[in-house]
């Protein structure tokens, strides 16, 4: 019989649906948001083409590119959008393989919702974001958080290789800032990944939504430790030695990630983001940042 | 070629819950509790850290396992290899009537040792499982010895006697289906002749044999003279020479040539004296070329003669019966009387009349009137009558006896063999008869003088029949060995029946039990040395 993971409960319930909208409305406080906004404003002053669209505006848009015309009919302000060149946008990279839904609580979730706070940052404070995942989409404009929510919600696992995940972005030309959410189990792979999109151009910002598993294991007898990725499944009596053993096990696999991403001059970032409560405060104390 | 079976074959029921729990236990623990964990490698790399390996099922340890199981549940089923078609037993029928005994000149083995070599020759290349059964017929009688007696056949003892019935009847009663009858014989004719089934051999040969058909000897006890007759006969085309041998218990050994022509009785009357100690008498046919001894002796055993010396005790009233009668007596016995005196061996001893006891210890004696402290007279007895069914006084007439006077109470306690009459109609005996172990005494209650007893005809009879049975122990001659019959004797006669060679046994049925038990335990020991 083909054993299952666990189905995940609802992604992006309302409570936490109300606090992207509050992280989004004060993203100047999110550490990294404020240096993401300036830098996009830099590039805005500094560059001009034809009028593509609104977004909507936010605290700390230049007001010379507010389209009053468009709040005189609407009575809410409207930033004009230009074409350019080159779209400031970032690539929000999720890790759909079968090993993200393990965890209690499960890793996917919690990768999901990071995902949801990585692209709302960016359309709101880019012009766009591309979420590349099983499969590829790409979001402009603060209006698109919801298609992108839905987008994210839809997602299921399939196994995937980041190479593949890594060829596929060089080919479309998907933006140069990638935030790659991931368990990061293979250092070996995300090593190959890493440098194939360094040598791309890419700048990468790894984050690693931890679970308690990624730290300490139970001595509670027989488990059968089941393999998501390739369905094997084995039976262990898991001892107080197996457990230390384990322990010492995934310490020498987090100092894997941090060299691998050291080596490769990319930021790791492990985040232990709240998983039951959906205050904006909690989550804007979990430590990330955008600076790195 | 027959194939293994099973003899409880119901045990293989076992093997439906036995097969299914082992798979059951071979299998690997599945814990209930399930991990999902991306971490697979890690947990890999950990186990192997502390070298150890998962649990999984091992088709080969359960394989051993099972083939162990079943080899356990044949042992169970009892499997045999099933025995080879054929008999299982072997009955042999030995001839060891007297014939078989004959030798030839040379001295060769006799037929009955050249059987009982046979037969021990093939029970020795014989397979264990297969029952030996062995019949000798001598004697009239088939003395019979089974398992490992009949395959030692020792102390066969030797020849003698007749057949109790013709091999072909033996033999047959001896055949089974599951059997094979193998008859050994000298073949010789009629009784001898080859069954009509069954494995046959036979050692006889035509040889020329003499033998005394029969010995009488008449006796003249109590005097020493013995009379012998001899009748002789030889088996031979022509005729045989030789001696008759008589020695033992008499004065002189004798040997009286002898020819004997084919075919023909031959007579001969010996005379002889016997040896007053007695003992053993031999009387041997002693011919050239002679096949068979034992039908050429005859053996007695003759007592010791009895003493002859008469004592005669009279009273003085005598008017010489008593000495008369003694002298009567030695003249018939050959002997002598005399006085009875104190301290005298004598032989017999006559007692007529006087007064005293007799001897506490019966002996060789007869008294007439010997009357006690207590006796009182007993006149004119009536109504006098004997015992007519006592060897003593059987076939002996005293209708005519007449007694004047007779002593009552005079007569010790004894076998009464005559009685009288009291007037008032009660019994008293007139003469009792004394046993021990030094002889009988016969006691009368009257005397010779008072009676006309000694002018019976019966008298001089009665006379001598107590001075035989008197004597203490048996007079008679006791044969102690005989000739072997006749019938067994004449050696020109053989079956030349050619010989039937006993088949060879099938395989014994062999039990499989142990090599599956074994071969479940090699299973066992194989599977713990599998990883």
């Amino acid at each position: 019989m083909k054993r299952s993971l666990p189905s995940s409960r609802e992604p992006f319930p309302a409570p936490f649906r109300a606090m992207l909208e509050q992280v989004l409305r004060h993203s100047g406080r999110v550490q990294g948001a404020r240096m993401q906004t300036l830098r996009s404003r830099h590039q805005t002053l500094q560059q001009s083409g034809t009028f593509v669209g609104h977004r909507s505006y936010v605290k700390g848009d230049d007001l010379r590119r507010i389209d009053w015309n468009a709040y005189a009919r609407t009575g809410t302000l409207f930033l004009k959008l230009l074409a350019e060149e080159e779209a400031r946008a970032a690539t929000v990279l999720l890790d759909c393989s079968p090993s993200m839904g393990v965890g209690t609580p499960p890793r996917w979730a919690t990768a999901q919702r990071l995902a949801a706070v990585l692209g709302g940052l960016s359309l709101v404070h880019l012009d766009a974001v591309a979420v590349q995942t099983t499969r590829g989409a790409t979001f402009q404009g603060r209006a698109a958080l919801a298609g992108m929510l839905d987008h994210l919600a839809a997602l299921t696992f399939l196994p995937q290789d980041p190479q593949a995940v890594a060829a596929d972005l060089q080919r479309r030309r998907a933006p140069s800032r990638v935030h790659w959410i991931s368990d990061f189990v293979d250092p070996t792979a995300t090593e190959r990944t890493l440098l194939r999109l360094r040598r791309a151009g890419c700048r990468v910002t790894g984050w690693l939504p931890t679970i308690p598993d990624d730290f300490r294991v139970e001595a509670d007898g027989w488990r059968l430790v089941c393999d998501p990725e390739t369905g094997r499944e084995v039976p262990l009596r898991v001892d107080v030695a197996l457990a230390r053993a384990m322990t010492h096990e995934l310490q020498v696999l987090q100092r894997q990630q941090q060299r691998v991403f050291a080596a490769c001059g990319f930021p790791l970032q492990r985040l232990t983001l709240p998983t039951e409560t959906f205050d904006a405060g909690r989550w804007m104390e979990a430590g990330w940042s955008f600076r790195r | 070629m027959e194939l293994p079976t099973l003899t409880a074959a119901h045990q293989l029921w076992w093997l439906l819950a036995l097969l299914p729990v082992l798979f059951w236990l071979a299998q690997p623990p599945r814990p209930r509790r399930v991990l999902w964990t991306a971490h697979a490698s890690q947990w890999r790399l950990a186990q192997e850290a502390l070298r150890r390996q998962p649990p999984r099922f091992r088709a080969l340890r359960w394989l051993l396992l099972s083939m162990a199981a079943v080899c356990a549940v044949l042992a169970a089923a009892d499997p045999v290899w099933p025995a080879g078609i054929g008999p299982s037993r072997l009955f042999v029928l030995l001839d060891a009537s007297a014939s078989t005994a004959a030798r030839g000149a040379d001295g060769e083995a006799s037929p009955f040792e050249r059987e009982v070599a046979a037969v021990r020759e093939l029970c020795d290349a014989l397979p264990l499982h297969v029952a030996v059964d062995v019949a000798i017929a001598r004697d009239g009688a088939i003395a019979r010895r089974s398992g490992a007696a009949a395959r030692a056949l020792s102390d066969v003892g030797t020849p003698s006697g007749l057949l109790p019935a013709p091999l072909r009847e033996l033999a047959a009663a001896g055949a089974r289906p599951d059997t094979q009858v193998w008859t050994l014989s000298d073949s010789q004719m009629p009784m001898a002749s080859a069954p009509m089934a069954g494995a046959w051999t036979q050692f006889g040969a035509v040889r020329d044999n003499a033998a005394l058909e029969s010995v009488t000897i008449e006796d003249r006890w109590p005097l020493g003279d013995l009379l012998v007759r001899a009748r002789a006969i030889a088996f031979a085309p022509q005729p045989m020479q030789g001696q008759l041998t008589i020695e033992g218990a008499i004065q002189s050994s004798v040997q009286q040539p002898i020819t004997l022509p084919p075919g023909q009785f031959v007579e001969l009357e010996i005379p002889l004296v016997r040896a007053a100690a007695g003992g053993r008498l031999t009387i041997t046919l002693e011919l050239a070329g002679d096949a068979l001894a034992t039908d050429n002796g005859y053996r007695f055993q003759l007592p010791p003669l009895p003493q002859t010396r008469i004592a005669v005790q009279a009273d003085e009233d005598d008017q010489g019966l008593a000495k008369k009668s003694g002298a009567a007596l030695a003249v018939v016995t050959g002997g002598q009387w005399i006085e009875a005196r104190p301290g005298e061996s004598v032989g017999f001893l006559i007692v007529e009349g006087g007064k005293g006891g007799l001897p506490a210890e019966p002996g060789p004696m007869l008294s007439f009137g010997r009357a006690r402290e207590d006796s009182t007279p007993w006149p004119a007895p009536v109504g006098i009558d004997w015992n007519r069914r006592d060897p003593l006084f059987g076939g002996l007439d005293f209708s005519e006896l007449e007694v004047l006077h007779a002593l009552r109470d005079a007569l010790p306690q004894g076998e009464t063999l005559m009685s009288a009459q009291f007037p008032d109609g009660t019994r008293a005996p007139l003469a009792v008869l004394r046993r021990g172990p030094s002889g009988s005494a016969l006691h009368f209650a009257f005397r010779l003088q008072d009676s006309n007893l000694a002018l019976l005809p019966a008298f001089p009879q009665l006379l001598l029949r107590t001075y035989e049975r008197s004597q203490p122990g048996s007079h008679g001659i006791a044969l102690e060995q005989a000739a072997s019959p006749l019938a067994e004797s004449d050696l020109r006669r053989f079956d030349d029946t050619p010989a039937r060679t006993v088949p060879a046994f099938p395989v014994a049925s062999r039990n499989l039990a142990p090599w599956c038990l074994f071969a479940a335990l090699v299973l066992m020991a194989l599977r713990c040395g599998v990883r």
